[in-house]
């Protein structure tokens, strides 16, 4: 637990807006951020170098990457473009008049894409689920245009109200997308909740799981699909949940707001960063500690160390499949890359 | 005699037996069966007193020796002496004396005294020591052999003098660390640990309110003096509490104790009605290895009379590092004296405006700063000291305003921090000098706009840390109304040097932080530095940073701190707040090395808290060499493994539990997972075939079931 943690940690300036989102891709040789100043960039994880930049036409809410590392999507306000990840060509776009995409996630085949979308204008918000399987099989430059309204499956008001999805933060499929795990911000009634949907019907399947006292900022799956996590951000808590079962394992409480988190791919940690949003900082305490990586034992849910960085609170977090990498993302305008410099040291760490 | 008049008694009483019968009540009357009362030993000898190690003379001149003898044993027993007989043998074979002598005295007490008088005394100036002895003991005498045994007397002296160990606490088979804590009206030893925190090594009652404490250099005893200043006790030994030396001195108001420990020094602000240098101010050095003795006596100067000592040093007193020399600085001179023969000083120093010296942490170097006076411009220097002082490096400085020198702990390094008035303002000038080069090169920093506020070499390593302070107008309203306009320096930031090489471009800077420091403290292992912010007495901040790259690891925030102090092998980091600071917030709060929070513990009246300092290192050059740290490392892991789990076996029991619980869910799931994904195979083989996470499956499992044998085999070995 004293171990000292040996890693080099690496800050990249690709980004001039705050970054949202990163993920590594499967064979964790790369890996990709997006931010609001419209652009999703693709770095090398051995030397941190840009690969490739990809320019959508608004700001980048939410991006996803396909499990077999095909597509990339991101989306923005206006819609959702779709690039081949290697080549850089846009192979996809979802349009549709004041479509603001709030979340979207790939299955498990890449084939289709889950969407959850507020309210703009006279546009209602909404959970859509797009057929991608077309632009994944486009050899040529022109993309394949889909209007939001091309798909069957399609919110209906009476399984799904609106109500609901105007508070839908984070959407996901679990194991071989057998469902879609919704989760919501707080409501009036003041709780950010789980469902569980069928992505065939798109209705509810059991009971919503109360999930947090505030909105379920983020949903990250482990490896295996047996658990995952969830980051309650305003309540300064982090849950792990039974994926079968949707019931709370594990608890983690932070002393800051829980904005993103990943789950080691072998090692029976986890890390948790955040921070208060800038337009906070100046209402409560704050410390200086407050924008760093914290790392939890998974089972025991005992705080193991930090790692610092950041100066913005912090978006999302991932682990490269090695586990020997970590990168996340700010409101500062930075990606960051932790890299454990020798090979085992992060193993100090795992707790007896 | 005596066991036939025991073997007669036996008879007796067998006898008696045998005629009595045990019906009958038997009552043995002792003195009818002992028959005559056992005789009284004989005591006429007790008077007769034997005097040897008187010159051998002729038969001839005995007489005229014997007169003089009992001159000199009257004139030693101080009272006029005439003995009853005397006798001094002759050899009859050589015709001279044998050199010894019979006295017969008047009774048993006299034959006392005249052996207390005379015993270990000498005849005719040195040349014949004489040894008194009672004619009763010349039996036991005669045993001694005639040849020297040397491991008999040291066996004996080990027998009835064992010495004091002192570092055994050092041998402690993990090595903990420990700390003298007062609470209340007890000293507490405490062991400390990071993982199983305090545990009680000696607690022993003591009063705060009488007695003054402080540890020895090397922490090998707690040097108290108490309240009324008149004794000072050094507590020590086996039991680490046991009073093994008392020094009385009166009027004491301070001591302290040489590097090795030997020799203690106490400042008595004088004695009345003594005479010589006891009557004023004056400090006394002592002895420990010669039965407390003390060796030396010198003046010391009223603090108030200036330049009378060198106005910057601590104690006007100093210890070279080997206790080989001692400084001893008065009036614009050094005395150094050796501490083999303290009667003279082997050299004595002349130095004009000498305002401070120091001696280096390692080697018999002395630092000396002399101020500038008319046509002198102000001058640093080192001399070795064993060499005849000889002159190792001087540097010149001009228009020196206030100065300030400081060692680097294990002697590398040595610099001065200098404000110099200048053309237009003042500037500040660190010169390092580079002890360990035979060249001895000097390198200067200059910081014109900023004020240094304190300079600190790291420990065990070449860096360097300066704190840097803007001057700020602080406003005081003063009582009168008017307002009170003074000059303070406040820290703003600091800087980390390295000194590593003078070839690689000399002094480098590694480190700028944008924090205050009002203190620098180093971990005595090197690397981590803490900064404590806010002045002393004050609520403060400490940052813990990691000068290999400058990153403020942990900062920690202490409303009611009263100090902050590293554990002397730098693992532990302790902030203590006394009762009197705040009697809520009274006790001792851990930290790693890191700065992260071990453990804080409450403790209720809790006086002072002092980390028991340590030597460098008990080993040898080759002790040192023949460690492997890479095996003991991986012996000492396992030994704290064991402990954390054993610290609490209801814990570690419930942990286990918990872990087992999570993979005994983990191979359910698992064992779900495959089996539905079987029962898609057989349902729809193409698209569990398109399956993208099939393949993440098989090696989670594979994962799954490394970790599991692990486990397994981890508990096999418990």
């Amino acid at each position: 637990m004293n171990e000292q943690l040996v890693v080099r940690p690496i800050s990249l300036n690709g980004h001039n807006r705050p970054v949202k989102r990163v993920l590594f891709t499967r064979d964790g040789d790369f890996f990709v951020s997006s931010s609001t100043d419209r652009t999703c960039v693709l770095w090398r994880t051995s030397n941190a170098h840009i690969t490739g930049v990809y320019k959508h036409e608004a700001a980048v809410e939410t991006m996803d990457l396909s499990p077999d590392d095909k597509l990339i999507a991101a989306g923005g306000f206006g819609g959702i473009n779709i690039w081949d990840l290697f080549s850089g060509r846009l192979v996809g776009r979802i349009e549709g008049k004041n479509y603001a995409p709030v979340w979207l996630a790939f299955d498990c085949n890449g084939d289709r894409l889950a969407v959850v979308s507020s309210k703009r204008m006279n546009t209602a918000a909404s959970l859509r689920i797009f057929d991608v399987s077309e632009m994944k099989k486009n050899e040529t430059d022109k993309p394949v245009v889909l209007d939001i309204n091309d798909t069957p499956y399609i919110s209906k008001p009476e399984s799904l109200s609106t109500f609901l999805l105007q508070r839908a933060t984070v959407v996901t499929f679990d194991r071989m997308s057998q469902h879609i795990i919704l989760g919501t911000d707080c409501g009036s009634d003041g709780e950010g909740e789980l469902y569980k949907i069928d992505p065939e019907t798109l209705e509810i399947v059991g009971e919503p799981v109360y999930a947090h006292e505030s909105a379920v900022a983020q949903i990250e799956f482990s490896l295996d699909y047996t658990h995952f996590l969830t980051c309650g951000y305003n309540d300064k808590q982090a849950k792990l949940w039974d994926s079968a079962t949707m019931e709370c394992i594990k608890t983690y409480n932070m002393k800051v707001p829980c904005r993103g988190g990943a789950i080691h791919p072998h090692i029976d940690q986890i890390i948790l960063a955040g921070g208060q949003d800038a337009r906070d900082v100046t209402q409560t305490g704050s410390t200086e500690d407050q924008f760093h990586i914290f790392f939890y034992d998974k089972i025991m849910a005992e705080p193991l160390g930090e790692l610092s960085g950041h100066f913005g609170p912090v978006h999302c977090l991932a682990f490269s499949p090695s586990g020997k990498e970590i990168a996340s993302c700010s409101e500062d305008g930075t990606v960051r890359l932790y890299v454990f410099v020798d090979g085992d040291s992060y193993l100090k760490w795992h707790s007896v | 005699m005596q066991t036939e008049r025991m073997a007669d008694l036996d008879a007796r009483v067998e006898e008696l037996l045998a005629n009595e019968s045990f019906e009958d009540q038997v009552v043995i009357d002792e003195e009818k069966l002992l028959g005559e009362p056992l005789a009284i030993l004989d005591e006429s000898f007790a008077s007769i007193v034997y005097v040897t190690g008187l010159p051998v003379t002729a038969q001839a001149k005995c007489d005229k020796l014997c007169a003089v003898a009992l001159k000199r044993i009257a004139a030693l027993m101080r009272k006029p002496f005439k003995p009853v007989f005397y006798d001094m043998p002759i050899n009859p074979e050589s015709g001279s004396s044998f050199g010894y002598l019979f006295i017969e005295c008047v009774d048993k007490e006299e034959a006392e005294e005249l052996i207390e008088a005379v015993d270990g005394q000498f005849m005719m100036k040195d040349k014949y020591p004489l040894t008194a002895s009672a004619y009763s003991s010349i039996e036991a005498l005669r045993n001694i052999p005639d040849e020297f045994d040397a491991q008999a007397v040291r066996d004996a002296q080990e027998k009835y003098h064992e010495p004091i160990i002192v570092d055994d606490w050092l041998m402690d088979d993990r090595a903990r660390s420990q700390a003298a804590l007062v609470v209340g009206d007890h000293l507490d030893l405490q062991w400390h640990d990071t993982i199983t925190g305090f545990d009680t090594a000696t607690d022993m009652p003591f009063n705060p309110s009488t007695h003054k404490l402080h540890w020895t250099k090397n922490g090998s005893f707690l040097l108290a003096r108490t309240a009324d200043a008149k004794v000072a006790e050094l507590l020590g030994g086996d039991n680490n509490g046991d009073l093994t030396t008392l020094i009385s001195h009166p009027n004491m108001a301070g001591m302290m104790t040489s590097n090795t420990e030997r020799y203690i020094v106490t400042v008595s602000t004088g004695m009345p009605g003594a005479e010589g240098p006891l009557r004023g101010p004056h400090m006394a050095i002592w002895d420990k290895l010669n039965g407390n003795k003390r060796i030396k006596v010198l003046p010391m100067f009223d603090l108030d009379t200036k330049g009378k000592y060198p106005s910057n040093c601590p104690t006007p007193l100093q210890f070279s590092p080997s206790d080989k020399f001692i400084a001893y600085g008065y009036e614009q001179r050094i005395q150094i004296y050796s501490t083999k023969d303290l009667r003279k000083p082997v050299r004595v120093l002349q130095l004009p405006g000498l305002v401070d010296f120091s001696w280096s942490p390692a080697d018999d170097f002395l630092a000396i700063f002399q101020v500038e006076d008319n046509n002198r411009p102000a001058k640093a220097s080192i001399i070795n000291v064993p060499k005849l002082c000889r002159q190792l490096v001087s540097r010149n400085l001009y228009g020196v305003k206030s100065c300030a020198i400081t060692w680097h702990p294990h002697g590398y390094y040595f610099a001065t921090t200098t404000e110099r008035a200048v053309r237009n303002g003042s500037t500040t000038n660190i010169d390092i000098f580079r002890v360990k080069n035979p060249a001895v090169p000097i390198e200067t920093l200059e910081y014109r706009e900023k004020k240094v506020t304190g300079i600190a070499f790291e420990p065990r390593g070449f860096r360097l840390a300066i704190s840097l302070g803007e001057e700020v107008e602080a406003r005081a309203a003063a009582l009168s109304g008017e307002d009170n306009v003074e000059q303070l320096i406040q820290p703003k930031a600091v800087d980390i040097y390295t000194l590593t090489d003078i070839k690689q471009g000399a002094l480098r800077r590694e480190v700028e932080l944008a924090h205050p420091a009002h203190t620098l403290s180093w971990s005595p292992a090197g690397r981590m530095l803490v900064l404590q912010s806010g002045p002393a007495q004050e609520s403060g901040v400490n940052r813990w940073v990691d000068a290999n790259n400058g990153e403020v690891v942990a900062t920690r925030e202490f409303p009611y701190m009263d100090t902050a102090a590293w554990d002397p092998t730098g693992r532990a980091y302790a902030v203590y707040t006394s009762y009197d600071r705040m009697p809520d917030y009274a006790g001792v709060e851990m930290f790693s090395h890191r700065g992260q929070a071990l453990a804080a513990d409450k403790i209720k009246n809790l006086v002072s808290f002092m980390w028991r300092p340590m030597p460098e290192s008990v080993l040898t050059e080759e002790d040192k060499r023949e460690i492997n740290y890479k095996e003991d490392a991986k012996a000492f892991e396992r030994v704290d493994t064991a402990l954390r789990l054993s610290m609490d076996e209801d814990e570690a029991a419930k942990r286990r539990l918990i872990r087992l619980k999570w993979t005994d869910w983990q191979k359910e799931c698992h064992q779900a997972v495959a089996d539905l994904a079987e029962a898609w195979k057989a349902a729809a083989p193409v698209q569990y075939a398109r399956m993208v996470h099939k393949d993440d499956f098989v090696e989670v499992e594979m994962e799954f079931a490394r970790q599991r044998s692990e486990l397994e085999d981890l508990e096999k070995d418990e």
